[in-house]
């Protein structure tokens, strides 16, 4: 299995981009008001921060996977125990991003289909991917489908103008001020750390030094689109209401309205969430399956496909309404976040960095 | 073996994909459908609530050749105690499921506006059936069913031509829902709505008519409204407005009547505060367009007259819009005209501390208004033909 620089790019900024975009603007907005966007740019340089501190830990041994190289910087069994959160993290979030799509399709689209359904066919295709092609073939869908859902987001933006009321955007930073913005940039950061994901796929990288500039500007990327849709929810519906609404770009797009012509395209969002949602989850699954095989050695690693469907399909079933996924958001943010998406990665950047210097300064003597 | 367990799964779910795709599972088929183009909520006298809504009949939409004799709508109503039950009273009549996704009109009568909106809002929101893209109206001393009754010879469907009245007569559509929760949720600012009355037409029938707006106070209850002309003023303040044609009578230059159409308008307004919560605003209203009328003596193709034409529209329209503030303010006290936000805007830090107490100090803001007309063109003749005789 391989993946280029450029199928990195693509999976880094579908991975970041649209979940962050539907879930994380209106908490965003509800906590900075209508200087929400400096939220995000904040949040855009937490997220780049730690995605550079996760390249260059994969990077001090660019042929391993996160599994194997935590085992060799910090030894096997203090690895093992540093890798059980960030495992549960993984398991854990991939059933409920495959929750929250079935959520999200059920209230949009679907009313009566019981939901589980909607999961099963969802984590059908995901199995189907892995298993096939393995990360090549999500690769391959990333490179197809990123560059989509660029488009139709433009779409999005272009059709909104003529709503847009820029006076909304004011006045900048005195109605919220330092606090609110920093607190407001935090749930959207947790999200777009989520990129820390690559620190299990830059060993598939035949050219590893590519890994760096292609997360990087996959992060950035990213970042400028979420920014650009949290000015537009501003500009369209005003700070106030814009917080209160589940999911506010969504609303935009049902607000659309050219020469009373093209209306109701709220059909385009969801397909492209789905197809965004798509890549992330089968990125999860992949990573998460691939992991249990390496940490539980199996022989092939598609065994394990086997062993994580059902727990994940076990997880999506878990929540009893959206409160719970949003609880679990919210310990995402509070939790998990600063812990294995800061901690850890910054605790084994230091490990392995001093570990390196020291084995290539006792090579030299 | 191992290019075989991918094929079987791919087989798998190229089965299964015929179990989910060959039918419409979620969604009902067109002919289980009534599609609801526009309701209507009233307060009745033992204090219940009574919605009513004007379906649509597919099977006589297609008439061809002009107005058939039977109509391609009916009108059914439900009541209950509240909003929702008297829906599902409702729904105890119809043998479909409603639609709402083209429900462009809700029309509240004014015993239940004055009563209050904020618990009908509530459901309003909660329901993903409503679009937000949606026009509510105030039935200005009317019942909302009633005004969904009123035939209307232009339009198949009656509720239709409200929203084509109110894009005539120079307003938006679609917009008044959002902009209702909009300036409820900002602070200071009061809520409004569109109204529609019902007035006599032009034969024995009644048609409806664009009154103007109707204004709420913090506590989502109708204070009062503002007529077509008022309105227009609002609008214009607020950089709403899309064309409007104000009249003015020269009583010195033979007493006839200059008409002007106005189809370009700017407006900025500054604001102060000094001292004891001292709020000065200042309102500077710019318009271009063209004559439409010339009763007067005026000779409008020479400079000066043009120009007295000018002062005198700019002097009377300052007055006029200064009148209407003044309605809101004293009269109404609900601050409608956006300057909660413009001093948030302008002076956020001053606002912070007197936006608590903006209900004592709206009602005696000093506002001062300038209208500075543009007019470009004279129509197709210079002076006035009638006078050639």
């Amino acid at each position: 299995m391989k993946i280029s620089g450029y199928q990195l790019f693509w999976l880094v900024y579908t991975l970041d981009y649209g979940k962050t975009a539907i879930f994380t603007i209106s908490p965003a907005i509800l906590a900075a008001k209508q200087d929400a966007w400096l939220s995000i740019i904040v949040a855009s340089l937490i997220g780049l921060a730690t995605t550079y501190i996760a390249v260059r830990i994969s990077l001090l041994h660019p042929k391993q996977t996160f599994i194997q190289y935590t085992q060799t910087i910090m030894g096997k069994w203090l690895g093992t125990i540093i890798l059980i959160p960030i495992f549960l993290m993984w398991i854990a979030i991939t059933g409920l991003i495959l929750r929250e799509f079935a959520d999200f399709v059920f209230i949009a689209l679907f009313s009566k289909t019981p939901l589980w359904t909607i999961s099963i066919i969802m984590l059908a295709a995901v199995v189907y991917i892995t298993s096939t092609g393995g990360l090549t073939s999500i690769g391959r869908c990333g490179e197809l489908i990123g560059p989509i859902s660029i488009i139709g987001s433009l779409l999005i933006i272009l059709l909104s103008v003529k709503d847009w009321h820029w006076f909304r955007l004011f006045p900048v930073y005195a109605n919220s001020g330092l606090l609110p913005i920093i607190k407001g940039s935090l749930f959207p950061a947790s999200f777009i750390a989520e990129s820390f994901m690559i620190v299990m796929l830059i060993a598939f990288m035949p050219q590893p030094k590519r890994a760096m500039a292609a997360s990087i500007l996959g992060v950035a990327a990213a970042s400028i689109s979420i920014l650009f849709i949290t000015v537009i929810v501003i500009l369209v519906f005003g700070p106030h209401l814009a917080g209160h609404f589940v999911y506010p770009i969504y609303s935009v797009v049902t607000y659309i309205s050219v020469m009373e012509f093209i209306q109701n395209i709220d059909v385009i969002i969801v397909l492209l969430w789905i197809i965004g949602i798509f890549i992330k989850l089968a990125l999860y699954f992949f990573v998460t399956s691939y992991g249990t095989a390496q940490l539980l050695r199996f022989p092939k690693w598609k065994k394990s496909i086997w062993l994580i469907t059902p727990i994940v399909f076990g997880i999506s079933l878990l929540p009893r309404n959206i409160d719970d996924t949003i609880n679990f958001a919210n310990f995402w943010r509070d939790v998990i976040f600063p812990v294995n998406l800061v901690g850890i990665p910054i605790l084994l950047w230091i490990v392995g960095s001093i570990r390196k210097k020291y084995r290539t300064n006792t090579k030299t003597v | 073996m191992t290019s075989r367990i991918p094929r079987i799964i791919a087989i798998l779910c190229s089965a299964s994909c015929i179990v989910f795709l060959t039918g419409c599972w979620d969604r009902e088929e067109l002919s289980d459908r009534v599609f609801d183009l526009a309701a209507s909520a009233d307060l009745q006298q033992d204090g219940t609530i009574l919605t009513s809504a004007q379906f649509f009949i597919p099977s006589r939409a297609n008439t061809t050749g002009g107005a058939s004799a039977e109509k391609p709508f009916f009108i059914e109503s439900g009541s209950g105690h509240s909003y929702f039950e008297s829906i599902q009273m409702m729904r105890q009549k119809l043998s479909r499921i409603v639609t709402r996704g083209h429900r462009r009109n809700f029309y509240i009568g004014e015993d239940l506006a004055k009563k209050g909106v904020y618990d009908m809002m509530d459901a309003f929101t909660r329901d993903p059936g409503n679009r937000i893209r949606m026009d509510i109206w105030v039935a200005k001393g009317n019942r909302g069913s009633e005004v969904l009754e009123v035939p209307y010879p232009l339009e198949k469907i009656p509720s239709v031509a409200s929203v084509k009245i109110h894009r005539a007569v120079g307003g938006s559509t679609g917009t008044s829902y959002l902009s209702f929760l909009l300036d409820s949720s900002d602070e200071g600012s009061c809520p409004t709505l569109p109204a529609v009355d019902i007035v006599p037409g032009a034969s024995s029938q009644r048609t409806i008519r664009f009154y103007g707006r109707a204004l709420f106070n913090r506590d989502y209850q109708l204070v009062g409204y503002l007529n077509f002309i008022e309105a227009s003023y609002r609008l214009w303040i607020l950089n709403g407005l899309k064309y409007l044609d104000l009249a003015e009578r020269f009583p010195d230059k033979g007493g006839g009547i200059v008409g002007v159409h106005l189809t370009q308008f700017g407006s900025k307004v500054t604001s102060s505060i000094s001292g004891a919560n001292k709020v000065k605003i200042q309102i500077v209203l710019t318009g271009g367009g063209q004559i439409g009328e010339n009763e007067t003596k005026l000779d409008l193709s020479k400079r000066e007259d043009l120009q007295l034409v000018q002062d005198r529209f700019n002097a009377k329209t300052s007055k006029y819009v200064e009148d209407m503030i003044k309605k809101v303010q004293k009269q109404y006290g609900t601050d409608v005209l956006g300057f909660s936000s413009t001093l948030n805007r302008q002076h956020p830090h001053a606002w912070e501390q007197i936006k608590g107490q903006w209900e004592t100090i709206f009602p005696n803001v000093e506002v001062t208004v300038s209208v500075h007309l543009k007019l470009k063109h004279i129509g197709l003749v210079g002076p006035a033909l009638i006078r050639e005789k």
